[in-house]
């Protein structure tokens, strides 16, 4: 029997919001009922980046710390590379390694899922941005606790996507989501190893070239 | 060598004489001169900086007309401004003027009809009443002599029950000597890693004064779990984990002594140079202090502080007998300016071995070069010193103008952005402030306190606006969750009847 469709009503962009609140329920329904929208995750994900940016060239003097925030020069590949990249190559890696271990979740739904995982700590995050406008250097502890407030949240809601998405229980989706870390390393390794042959490989031909320029 | 591309051509006078006037424009812009002295900024990088303090002159024995010095060891400046530089390979005590004129020459030490000789003296202090304290290293002995050479008492080995026989920390070599104005001898000695000597003037061992601590790292712990499990055997070639014993000191008007440590791993943490107090506690304790070269790209840490020596305003001179540089640090003991170098030309030394001021400029010894070096502050020197006197004092506002001239002449001096930031804060002009706190990096904490205050005025200010605002905020959100939530009431029985059919 097909289950009571409470949620039929709510639109496509207010789903995500009760899902943070009900992530048992609400990641459930977005497996059995395709409720979800791709646009959504996207523009949480364009969210992410945004706070990327602001974390690191916007944020108050007094809540700098690392020395690319008092140098203050933003490079968007850079906070591309620590969000959406990372992002990506973990969804890459999840999918991979739950299609082997008997996930039912496909990639898109991974995709979206893991999006609206991360909402929680994106909001924290732009909250957090702001409030260092108006704290000041002693109440830093408080927004260090949002700060941990959202990234458990998030880690909470993961967790239960992998479980909702690829109908597993919770050892396998822990042991899931470790594989899915020790995947990203190795892509990331593997990428650093491309991108290394590449540039030597480049540099050979621009040497040859240059010689036989100088020759002629 | 034949360079790359270049085709023979005919020679003219003409090209000749342009490829001249090139060679000699190219020579009078060669960087012999090109040397900055540096800093270091609030991330440890290095940053070029003025010239805080200028080489004067060197003096050597010839010039000044006494015959070459021999591997002098140690130069003191006494209360009333004399110089006293012991001159140990020719077995005398030279003393100048603060001019640097011979005043007198002290070749023979008499005790008891006795002659003396003074070539194993590696110390001295004058004290006030005149009297000379010498560290006799070579003897294990101290000194004291009268003005005319003429010794009074002889200082050897204390009985005590703290300073045990057979252990090779407490013999006595009297290395380095100084007197405070209680009239207790402080003595290092060689090899002993528990702080210097503190004496009466009987010659009472009174105890040790303010050692070096030993700092728990991971290495160290790591050493002391296997130490547990060794063999006698073992232990015996194990590394002991003593204290890093400190190598020169100082004494400044108001009787702090400041010492600097020759050797230590962790720079930061290990207090190269220490203000103690009377008990022997360090006060120089704040994070952000750093004292001596960063360590290299390798990772080591190479300053070997030798000297240092405290002016009559508190501030700091330390030798570095590695680099042959001369650290300068305000009397906070913030890093102000670094100068000197290695090599052979003037201003740099061979084998610095004694630092101390004689009317604000600065006299170095080298042992191997056999000379004085003198080194005067510049106008950007001055500067600094009196904006960072008054500064930190508080004379905030006073201080302005010299910090204003000071960035003027070297627009990355952070603690000075810090100083301009703090008297616009104290004039009221609270944006400038904040925009000179955070063009500073070194002033975070005033920077916050800065938009506290402007936090709380502005809080003042509006108090009714946000008050009546906060309210029917509240009140909004209230009426609208009352109207979502019957909506969604609705909508649920809809769905379920919906359901139901």
């Amino acid at each position: 029997m097909r289950r009571p469709d409470y949620y039929s009503h709510m639109g496509k962009f207010r789903y995500p919001f009760y899902i943070l609140i009900h992530p048992v329920d609400g990641f459930r329904e977005l497996k059995v009922n395709d409720k979800f929208s791709l646009l959504f995750a996207n523009i949480v994900l364009a969210f992410w980046v945004l706070l990327g940016v602001l974390d690191w060239g916007y944020v108050d003097f007094d809540f700098k710390v690392t020395y690319r925030q008092l140098k203050g020069e933003v490079n968007i590949f850079q906070v591309l590379l620590t969000t959406v990249a990372i992002f990506a190559v973990c969804i890459v890696a999840n999918w991979c390694f739950c299609t082997l271990m008997d996930g039912k979740g496909k990639a898109k739904e991974i995709w979206v899922a893991g999006a609206y995982a991360m909402m929680p700590y994106i909001l924290c995050g732009l909250i957090r941005v702001c409030l260092t406008h108006m704290m000041v250097e002693n109440e830093a502890v408080y927004l260090t606790y949002l700060n941990t407030i959202g990234l458990l949240w998030s880690t909470l809601l993961m967790f239960i996507a992998v479980m909702s998405i690829h109908d597993y229980s919770g050892p396998k989706a822990i042991l899931s989501i470790g594989l899915t870390v020790l995947g990203a390393l190795f892509m990331a390794f593997l990428a650093v190893l491309i991108s290394g042959l590449v540039s030597q490989i480049y540099s050979f031909f621009a040497t040859v070239y240059y010689e036989i320029q100088m020759r002629l | 060598m034949k360079p790359i591309g270049c085709k023979k051509r005919k020679k003219r006078p003409l090209q000749l004489a342009a490829v001249l006037t090139a060679l000699v424009w190219a020579v009078s812009m060669w960087p012999v001169t090109v040397k900055a002295d540096y800093r270091y900024d609030s991330f440890g990088n290095a940053i070029p900086s003025q010239y805080a303090y200028m080489v004067e002159t060197s003096y050597n024995g010839l010039q000044l007309g006494i015959g070459a010095f021999n591997a002098p060891t140690d130069l003191f400046v006494a209360p009333d401004d004399r110089i006293y530089m012991v001159d140990a390979g020719n077995d005398r005590i030279v003393i100048l003027t603060e001019e640097l004129e011979v005043e007198r020459i002290l070749d023979s030490f008499t005790l008891d009809g006795q002659q003396v000789s003074v070539k194993g003296i590696t110390g001295i202090f004058v004290h006030t009443d005149g009297k000379l304290y010498m560290a006799d290293k070579d003897n294990g002995r101290i000194l004291v002599a009268d003005e005319n050479g003429s010794i009074e008492k002889v200082i050897t080995r204390p009985e005590s029950n703290i300073l045990t026989d057979g252990s090779t920390t407490n013999t006595f070599l009297p290395a380095k000597i100084l007197v405070d104005s209680r009239d207790t001898i402080y003595m290092i000695s060689e090899n002993s890693t528990q702080g210097a000597y503190m004496l009466s003037m009987d010659g009472e061992f009174l105890g040790y004064y303010g050692r070096n601590k030993v700092l728990l790292t991971w290495e160290r712990l790591y050493e002391a779990t296997l130490r547990r499990f060794a063999s006698d055997e073992q232990r015996e070639i194990m590394e002991n984990f003593i204290p890093i014993a400190f190598s020169n000191f100082d004494i400044d008007r108001d009787g702090f002594i400041y010492t600097v440590t020759g050797y230590s791993e962790h720079p930061e943490q290990d207090e190269m140079i220490k203000k103690l107090n009377p008990l022997g506690n360090n006060i120089y304790t704040d994070g952000w202090m750093t004292f001596g070269d960063m360590p290299n790209k390798n990772g080591t840490f190479n300053t070997v502080f030798t000297d240092v020596a405290v002016d009559d305003y508190g501030f700091v001179f330390a030798l570095d007998s590695y680099s042959g540089r001369i650290f300068f640090y305000d009397n906070m003991g913030c890093q102000q300016a670094i100068f000197g170098g290695r090599g052979n030309y003037l201003g740099t030394f061979t084998s610095p071995a004694a630092i101390d001021i004689v009317k604000g400029r600065v006299l170095v010894l080298d042992s191997a070069k056999n000379n004085i070096t003198v080194f005067a502050p510049t106008y950007f020197g001055s500067l600094v010193r009196e904006a960072f006197l008054l500064f930190n004092d508080g004379f905030y506002l006073e201080s302005k103008t010299l910090f204003e001239e000071i960035v003027r002449m070297d627009s990355n001096y952070d603690w000075a952005y810090a100083g301009l930031g703090r008297a616009c804060y104290e004039e009221g002009d609270w944006e400038m402030a904040k925009y000179y706190f955070e063009r500073s990096d070194v002033a975070t904490s005033w920077y916050s306190e800065v938009k506290e205050d402007m936090r709380n005025q502005k809080m003042k200010e509006n108090f009714t606006a946000i008050f009546f605002g906060f309210i029917a905020l509240f009140i909004m959100i209230a009426v609208i969750g009352k109207l979502c939530s019957a909506a969604l009431a609705e909508r649920h029985r809809h769905a379920a009847t919906e359901d139901a059919r």
